[in-house]
């Protein structure tokens, strides 16, 4: 087991910088998940671990020790894959003891560990069947058997899930969730689905364009996203965001208004741009809003389109007369549409008129220019529920 | 070492050594060998090797698909043994006068490579498992494609590869009427020919570096070897086969002029060439300085981008459209 360290890490291609400049430590035995659109950097950044990839520049250190340059086999990590690279000549025995034989380790001690690392993916009774006669999970269990063999320091795991469908990939995160509980070592996971980043890590490190965004646990990256980016990538559906004004009395936009004490936002100035953020589920009704303690002034709108989900609805408000059903924008961002949750039973429909209100304890606000967090929350007395310390990456 | 026991016999009397049936018994004994089973053999016995600490060269192209060249790749960067891939034309020296000239800058930036590996009529052993897609995992673009991308890849000095747009045709290999002058190994007709005869595909790397491909086994085009590499200072060309380099430039000096240099190279032998920096690498391991030096013998991620490349190509044809290459 060992911490993992980056250490300013930039990786420029002849015309692409794909990692600039990330820093961050990983906690001996922690969970974490690196997330971000396709293009991100995330892979790059985890192959830098790895060793598949030298950094431009910046260091990278597992344990105490710098390994930059180091090939990957002398890391002390083990890699699982998106696609499972279980060599088809072999049975499972000999794919989960590759290497192992290499490393001198006699035949009894290869077989103790395989039988062990079969046990933990719950593999026993399988080991002399070939990978043509398995399904698609039973491989990946295979794949993170010869990882487990190997005794890593550090497991890295790249999409190891992409490829299996949607209901063995819902099964398999509690399984690597309980392999981390059992083995207790280091994983760094890279994958571009945030449901899988929500549910397994301790922390996630959200990143875009090759900088990291935010690093995180999980429902603070939900609850106080440190900028723009990452409040509108996790979540599904995306968080709504209205862009307005900063006035002598709160944000003004064309179709949403909140009124608060400039002062909550002490780094802005009146006339500056903003960028108002809620998210579909702290968007209510007025007749089923009691539990919103502080709801700001009601809005108006049309019950434009509904998405009934099973267990929730999500429902399209147009917020203006003058509909602007722009297909170009995404629903979320178009200037006069709001997206919001509502339980099924809910007493709405197509074409409804409706009145709702923002829950203002959940409303977020961010520096349009810079895309940067301001405040998590807009009740009076708050005391500020983030506010700048939010966009520090390191928690 | 052969599963044939003919081959076996007639290896073992011409060299006089001793032959094996099973490749295991033969690791026993070694610390390298040289693969060159059919495509789709290369893993199981590469990878064997590796497992035993046994150091490979490994006749192109890497494997018969890119996942299983994707698997020797992995497999011979968890152990220590070296993975050399048979790109011998690297060794050529003629390319690598060329690449001398590439890296002292005469010719500037390299822009473009017309590489071409085209023979009019030239299947080899038609029947055989070089013509099996099961077996070889393709036609032309496979067996003669990998020389071409990985000479042209090396003449750019390997460049991040962003999009490929090729076509690969079978035209010539299943017909009944199939006219040939002469041909490596035996023919026995069309039947089960399912694998490409030529391809074409334009190749689009970082920075605006480009390659333009051209293999056939067989095609109506006379036969033409030929590279050209385009720079910003000056060209070179040069054949494949026959060597022959020119260096092409332009200058104002004195009045404006164009200038063809013919530069002669001795011939080699370039397996021999390959399979000594094979050793002499093995050697400088073992003898613990570093044996990475020689880019001429760097090959197996290498030959992974390329096997990349080829698998992209044969996408690009099945699909009709380009293929771009993600993170």
């Amino acid at each position: 087991m060992a911490r993992v360290q980056l250490d300013h890490i930039t990786k420029r291609y002849e015309d692409v910088t794909a990692v600039d400049d990330v820093s961050m430590e990983i906690e001996d035995g922690e969970f974490v998940t690196f997330v971000g659109p396709s293009g991100c950097g995330k892979s790059t950044t985890m192959e830098t671990v790895a060793g598949l990839t030298k950094p431009t520049d910046g260091k990278v250190y597992i344990g105490d020790r710098e390994v930059t340059r180091l090939a990957p086999k002398d890391r002390g990590v083990a890699m699982v894959f998106q696609n499972i690279a279980l060599f088809p000549h072999m049975d499972v025995f000999e794919n989960i003891s590759f290497g192992l034989r290499l490393r001198k380790y006699d035949d009894e001690e290869v077989r103790h560990r395989v039988e062990q690392a079969a046990d933990i993916v719950q593999l026993e009774g399988m080991l002399d069947r070939m990978p043509d006669e398995m399904s698609g999970g039973q491989r990946q269990r295979v794949a993170i058997a010869r990882a487990i063999v190997r005794n890593p320091d550090v497991f890295l795991m790249d999409e190891p899930l992409a490829n299996l469908d949607a209901k063995l990939r819902v099964h398999m995160r509690t399984e690597l969730q309980r392999l981390h509980r059992e083995l207790e070592t280091t994983i760094i996971y890279v994958t571009h689905d945030q449901a899988e980043a929500m549910t397994m890590s301790n922390r996630i490190a959200v990143l875009n364009e090759g900088t990291l965004q935010q690093l995180a646990p999980p429902l603070e990256c939900y609850n106080e996203p440190a900028n723009l980016f990452v409040a509108g990538f996790i979540g599904s559906p995306s968080m709504n965001f209205v862009e307005g004004e900063l006035t002598a009395t709160g944000f003004e936009s064309d179709n949403v208004d909140v009124a608060f004490e400039p002062e909550l936002v002490p780094s802005v100035t009146s006339g500056d741009t903003l960028t108002l953020g809620i998210r579909p589920e702290d968007v209510h009704l007025v007749a089923t809003a009691d539990g919103v303690t502080e709801p700001t002034a009601e809005l108006h709108a049309t019950a434009d389109v509904l998405e009934p989900m099973g267990d929730e609805v999500f429902v399209y408000l147009l917020l203006s007369e003058e509909a602007d059903r722009s297909m170009e924008q995404e629903p979320a961002t178009a200037p006069n549409q709001l997206l919001m949750s509502v339980t099924p039973d809910t007493d709405i429909h197509e074409g409804k008129e409706v009145a709702v209100v923002l829950d203002r304890s959940k409303i977020h606000l961010f520096e349009t220019a810079t895309g940067d967090a301001l405040r998590h929350d807009l009740t009076e007395h708050s005391d500020g529920g983030a506010g700048p310390a939010a966009t520090e990456a390191d928690t | 070492m052969d599963v044939a026991a003919e081959a076996r016999r007639r290896f073992g009397r011409r060299y006089n050594v001793d032959v094996y049936e099973d490749h295991q018994e033969l690791y026993e004994t070694v610390d390298a060998v040289i693969i060159t089973t059919p495509n789709k053999y290369h893993e199981e016995y590469a990878v064997d090797a590796f497992e035993q600490g046994i150091h490979v060269l490994l006749e192109k192209p890497l494997a018969h698909d890119y996942e299983s060249a994707s698997r020797i790749a992995t497999a011979a960067q968890e152990t220590d043994s070296l993975c050399m891939v048979g790109f011998n034309n690297r060794f050529a020296n003629t390319v690598q006068v060329l690449k001398d000239r590439i890296d002292s800058g005469e010719l500037g930036d390299i822009t473009h490579v017309e590489a071409n590996y085209v023979r009019r009529r030239g299947i080899p052993g038609r029947g055989s498992w070089f013509t099996r897609r099961q077996i070889a995992g393709g036609g032309a673009l496979i067996d003669l494609g990998v020389h071409a991308v990985d000479l042209a890849l090396y003449l750019l000095e390997y460049p991040r590869v962003t999009e490929v747009s090729g076509i690969a045709r079978s035209e010539f290999g299943s017909r009944e009427e199939y006219a040939y002058l002469e041909m490596w190994g035996e023919d026995a007709g069309p039947r089960g020919f399912d694998v490409d005869d030529s391809a074409s595909a334009f190749v689009r790397c970082a920075e605006g570096r480009t390659i333009s491909l051209e293999v056939a086994w067989a095609t109506n085009r006379p036969s033409n070897h030929e590279f050209v590499v385009r720079g910003s200072e000056a060209a070179a060309q040069f054949d494949l086969l026959e060597g022959g380099l020119t260096i092409h430039s332009a200058s104002t000096g004195g009045s404006p002029h164009l200038e063809n240099t013919s530069i002669d190279v001795r011939q080699n032998d370039t397996h021999t060439a390959e399979q000594r920096a094979f050793f002499d690498r093995i050697l400088r391991e073992a003898s613990g300085t570093d044996g990475s030096g020689d880019d001429r013998s760097e090959s197996v991620e290498q030959a992974l981008l390329v096997q990349d490349v080829i698998d992209a190509i044969y996408r690009s044809s099945d699909a009709e459209a380009t293929v771009s290459f993600g993170e």
